[in-house]
């Protein structure tokens, strides 16, 4: 009896196992790099020519403000190419996006074409899940020069270029100019400036900061990389093999941003909602200048009632800032007839043509050198005059590190950013333990 | 077990059939039995089986969802999960959370069941209609909600804290008070439920054994602890095994209030395992923390109901 | 009554019942406030969500919020998809689960006890740990997109099958012999006879399957990639995502939405309070 019992158990779990088998042999084997094609071959001039009518799905995170630039421009494209339909899906934020991108490549069902954030680019095409665009690029010449190169540069990999820049920021500091006008200074260009500048904009009272100098946001590393390479450091050594935040030169801005904060003249903010504790702070008037995406600027303009500034990022030993925001990529898994209305939609979408239009309309950056010394790209910057504080670094906006374990060993460090936040602990020591873990990740990585 | 000594009882002009015969059928009729437990089997097997079992298997490796590669790994997730201090953090998360989570709601629904069971009141059902309604709201709305109430700038709750001279506190921002902020949404989601649970229970416990303890001049607080509390335990048995078998599972009011922060004071392990497969794209050492937190969750629930074995009472 | 006020004097009884509404009601204002929260937020302007001391009755009503709540989603086509996900997931779930509740409790087979068991170890499998696989599944079978992903994954229940189980199991065999004497088969049994036997479960179950279906949010955010196949708490959720980083901005639209997409499911109870109330006090639950 119990010897049976036993049996049909086992009976039903053998059962179970073929459904699995079943089903688990299509799952694991087709994830996209099967295709295998012939990238030279899938460029060819027949596709180039072919009129066939064809559906591509667009995958994308453009927020609900975005929507109608986007539209205009999918309208454009299908004026120019009839017969290709771009069907935008709207897949949420850059993390769900990228779980349900990551979804449809296992299950080997892929949109033709999709934004990505740029920092996660390097684990997707490390994984062959986007297509390399090289052959096409050779093939209709496109004019890489006319980019920015630093924001070209962040969808490359491997000596690869995967997408293309679209909707592009940089963290800037946007700052209270009616308040700094008032008080005669100007926003630091230099690290030896800041302290003067707190000097003159902190106010408190008793120990108490009621008016913060500036604000660093905590909660996202983007924001403080270029502080660790404007000090002269680095997050992982040159041949990307270990950790380097433990460097002399790496904890540099940690120690001043420990004591400034300290001292009560700087203000980060950590955690979920930390963002609009401080834009809604800095609209107050509690704090004078905060660093933030360039993408926020067209919020500020309007929710602000007092004149809003823009600074590029203060150097020290270098001056530079990360590029943020999503490209535009074709996945691998693609049929070949998609892949061309994929590249061809690309193709219109960072073109110079519409890129000054296109840039208004989401709020981002425009990325051709074409387009910003047109004669539309004047008058660009006659509306937001504040970008232009961006455009005299053009060259000093760079890619953020790229290793497809960065989404996980970054956070080992932001975690200390939050240990100095949170509980006022010193980031010093701090940063040795973590990186042993940064280490670890890595050594665990291959 | 066995066949129904009753059927034989009730149909004696079966008795005259052939033996070989009311063998065969008493065998098809088994297999009848049977097959009306194969839709949920099937469903079961195709939809949580196979998928667990297919996650046993990649537990082993180093398969990430994006990569057309498979490599066997022995071991090797278990041993770097059990060697993480982040998986004993995240553990004591869940089980603190857990812990708050089955134990509040339990007793205030207790609480509430006492207070509300008045049956003869129109306004007390209303009330209870009212006190059940956040259990059928989605926990996706409530967290939003939620946020907002505690939102360090214009929340709600600081408002209230002001009132008894307090500081305001950036309640999911702050380590401290971030996993005791989550608990709160699913103490105020889940009371209503084990409220009327518990009510079920109290009126089916017969009025006699009230009344003949009265007479006997038993007080209130005796009677409930001697009759209501032992003859609710059946009841509250189920509601501490589903509560803590969902409470161990918590994901989505993590997922819109705080991401598992701040500083990981709510990395409780399905949301770890959730960003550890699409954040990470580590899906083979996922699906080993799957196979843990699943073990974990087994045992303990046999314990429990191992422990109820002795103390449960059940009627008749 | 019922409620075993047996001592004291009337006067004492009647100040303890006093007493007991106060309480009672106090607690009900607590536990309904977020609730009213979320309806006056959802009324206010986008300033005064965001004035330092909060307003506990709007300025002004802000019905514009809802009109811009409707522009941004496509409510009744979300609506009627979270409609037929939820009819379908109780039809389906509940035939099944009445099934096995049936060759569990009353069939008698080898190995049922411990197929009962391998249907309860269910209960301790969250969605967030399967759904890579079964998503897999369902794009080969080519549905994704279709209500079929939403509905039939979700086909089996543990937790129904355990409480229909256990009501079957109160129902005393020899009505079952009867009825099988005067040669009903097993689904006129099922269906004509411990259906209406055990109807408070059942309908408790059906409730039960309602909410947690109509509020689900992982599952359909998984298995649709459509518009127009989304459900309304993903489309909330979605709603949210595409004012990221602007939460607090938008929040007032956020809690207008959310109101939209728990009306009906209050109303429903609104309405069937009562019934529900008393199903699920004589349902089965130990």
């Amino acid at each position: 009896m119990k010897k049976k019992t036993w049996l049909l158990t086992l009976l039903t779990i053998v059962m179970i196992m073929t459904t699995a088998c079943a089903g688990g042999s299509g799952g694991s084997g087709n994830a996209g790099g099967e295709v295998n094609l012939d990238d030279v071959e899938a460029a060819s001039m027949d596709l180039k020519n072919d009129t066939t009518p064809i559906k591509i799905q667009y995958w994308h995170s453009h927020a609900e403000a975005q929507l109608e630039g986007l539209n205009y421009m999918i309208g454009e494209f299908q004026k120019k190419y009839p017969h290709i339909t771009v069907e935008p899906v709207f897949q949420g934020g850059y993390p769900d996006l990228h779980k349900k991108l990551s979804a449809a490549v296992a299950a080997g069902d892929v949109p033709a074409v999709t934004n990505v954030e740029v920092s996660s680019l390097p684990n997707f095409a490390d994984s062959g899940v986007f297509a390399d665009l090289g052959p096409w690029i050779k093939r209709d010449e496109v004019n890489m020069d006319d980019f920015a190169q630093g924001m070209l540069n962040a969808y490359a990999f491997n000596g690869k270029q995967y997408g293309f820049p679209l909707i592009v920021s940089t963290s800037v500091f946007v700052y209270n100019k009616t308040m700094l006008d008032e008080l005669g200074v100007e926003p630091p260009q230099k690290w030896d400036e800041i302290e003067a500048f707190n000097a003159k904009v902190v106010k408190k009272e008793g120990d108490k900061t009621t008016r913060y100098a500036f604000s660093v946001p905590g909660w996202d590393t983007w924001y403080y990389d270029p502080w660790n390479i404007n000090g002269g450091g680095q997050i992982l050594t040159e041949d990307m093999s270990a950790s380097a935040v433990e460097n002399e030169d790496s904890l540099r801005y940690l120690q001043n941003f420990y004591k400034w904060q300290n001292e009560g003249s700087m203000h980060m903010g950590f955690g979920k909602g930390a963002s609009d504790n401080m834009r809604q702070m800095f609209l107050n008037g509690e704090i004078a200048m905060v660093q933030h995406t360039s993408a926020m600027l067209k919020m500020y303009r309007e929710n602000a009632d007092f004149e809003v500034g823009v600074s590029f990022l203060p150097g020290d030993k270098k001056r530079t800032s990360n590029i943020g925001g999503a490209g535009i990529v074709m996945m691998n898994g693609a049929k070949d007839l998609e892949k061309e209305a994929a590249w061809k939609f690309i193709e219109f979408m960072t073109a110079a043509e519409h890129n000054i239009k296109w840039a208004e309309s989401v709020g981002y950056l425009p990325t051709r050198k074409s387009a910003i010394e047109s004669e539309e790209g004047d008058q660009y910057f006659e509306r937001w005059p504040q970008y232009r504080a961006v455009y005299e670094h053009f060259d000093e906006v760079t890619p953020r590190l790229q290793h497809p374990a960065y989404p996980e060993f970054s956070e080992v460090y932001k975690e200390v950013i939050g240990e100095m936040v949170l509980n006022k602990k010193d980031p010093v020591p701090l940063m040795q333990e973590a990186a042993k873990k940064i280490n670890d990740i890595l050594m665990d990585y291959e | 077990m066995g066949t129904n000594p009753k059927l034989n009882k009730a149909a004696p002009n079966r008795a005259s059939a052939s033996v070989s015969r009311r063998v065969s059928n008493s065998v098809i009729e088994k297999w009848k039995d049977f097959a009306f437990s194969v839709p949920a089997l099937v469903f079961m097997g195709a939809f949580l089986y196979f998928p667990l079992l297919y996650s046993i298997y990649i537990s082993f490796t180093n398969w990430n969802m994006t990569r057309p590669v498979m490599k066997f790994v022995g071991a090797n997730n278990y041993t770097r999960l059990l060697t993480n201090e982040e998986f004993y953090q995240s553990m004591k998360v869940t089980f603190l959370y857990t812990l708050m989570d089955v134990v509040f709601t339990l007793a205030i629904g207790l609480l509430l069941a006492l207070l509300l069971n008045v049956s003869s009141s129109r306004l007390f059902g209303f009330m209870r209609g009212v006190i059940f309604m956040p259990y059928y709201i989605s926990m996706v709305i409530a967290a939003m909600v939620f946020t907002w109430i505690y939102n360090g700038q214009y929340g709600l709750l600081n408002q209230v804290v002001s009132w008894f001279g307090m500081d305001p506190v950036e309640w999911l921002i702050n380590p401290s008070t971030a996993l005791p902020a989550l608990v709160a949404v699913s103490v105020w989601k889940g009371v209503g439920f084990a409220m009327i649970l518990f009510i079920a229970g109290m009126r089916g416990i017969p009025a006699e054994y009230y009344e003949a303890a009265s007479i006997d001049g038993a007080s209130r607080l005796r009677q409930f602890r001697n009759i209501t509390l032992p003859l609710l335990s059946p009841m509250t048995l189920f509601l501490v095994i589903t509560s803590f078998i969902s409470s161990m599972q918590v994901f989505q009011s993590i997922d819109v209030m705080t991401d598992g922060g701040p500083l990981k004071a709510t990395n409780a392990i399905v949301y770890w395992i959730y960003t550890m497969a699409f954040v990470e794209f580590k899906t083979g050492r996922a699906s080993a923390l799957v196979m843990i937190l699943f073990v974990i969750i087994l045992l303990l629930t046999m314990f429990q109901m191992w422990v109820s074995r002795k103390k449960v009472h059940y009627e008749g | 009554m019922r409620d075993n006020y047996m001592a004291g004097s009337a006067a004492n009884r009647k100040l303890l019942m006093a007493l007991r509404i106060i309480a009672a009601v106090l607690v009900t204002l607590v536990m309904f406030f977020p609730v009213y929260w979320l309806l006056i937020s959802s009324l206010k302007t986008q300033a005064e969500m965001r004035m330092a001391v909060p307003t506990f009755w709007p300025q002004s009503f802000a019905w514009e919020n809802f009109a811009e709540a409707f522009r941004v989603i496509p409510y009744a086509r979300y609506f009627g998809n979270t409609l037929i996900m939820a009819v379908g997931t109780i039809i389906l779930q509940l035939n099944v689960a009445l099934m096995a509740a049936y060759a569990f409790a009353k069939g008698q087979f080898r190995g049922r006890d411990a197929l009962f068991l391998l249907v309860l170890a269910a209960l301790i499998v969250p969605e967030q740990v399967t759904f890579v696989p079964v998503y897999v599944m369902m794009s080969k079978l080519g549905w994704l997109d279709t209500f079929l992903a939403l509905i039939v994954p979700h086909g089996a229940s543990a937790y129904a099958i355990f409480l229909l189980r256990q009501s079957f199991k109160s129902i005393n065999n020899d009505v079952l012999e009867a009825a099988r004497v005067d040669g009903a088969g097993r689904f006129s049994i099922l269906y004509k006879l411990l259906l209406p036997m055990a109807l408070p479960t059942v309908v408790t179950m059906g409730v039960l399957i309602f909410i947690s279906t109509w509020n689900s949010y992982f599952w359909p955010l998984i298995m649709t990639n459509d518009n127009d196949m989304r459900v309304l708490t993903v489309g909330i959720a979605m709603l949210r995502d595409s004012i990221a980083g602007n939460e607090a901005m938008f929040f007032h639209i956020i809690m207008a939405s959310s109101v939209m997409a728990i009306i009906p499911i209050v109303l429903v109870f609104t309405v069937m309070q009562k019934h529900i109330v008393a199903a699920m006090a004589n349902s089965t639950f130990k």
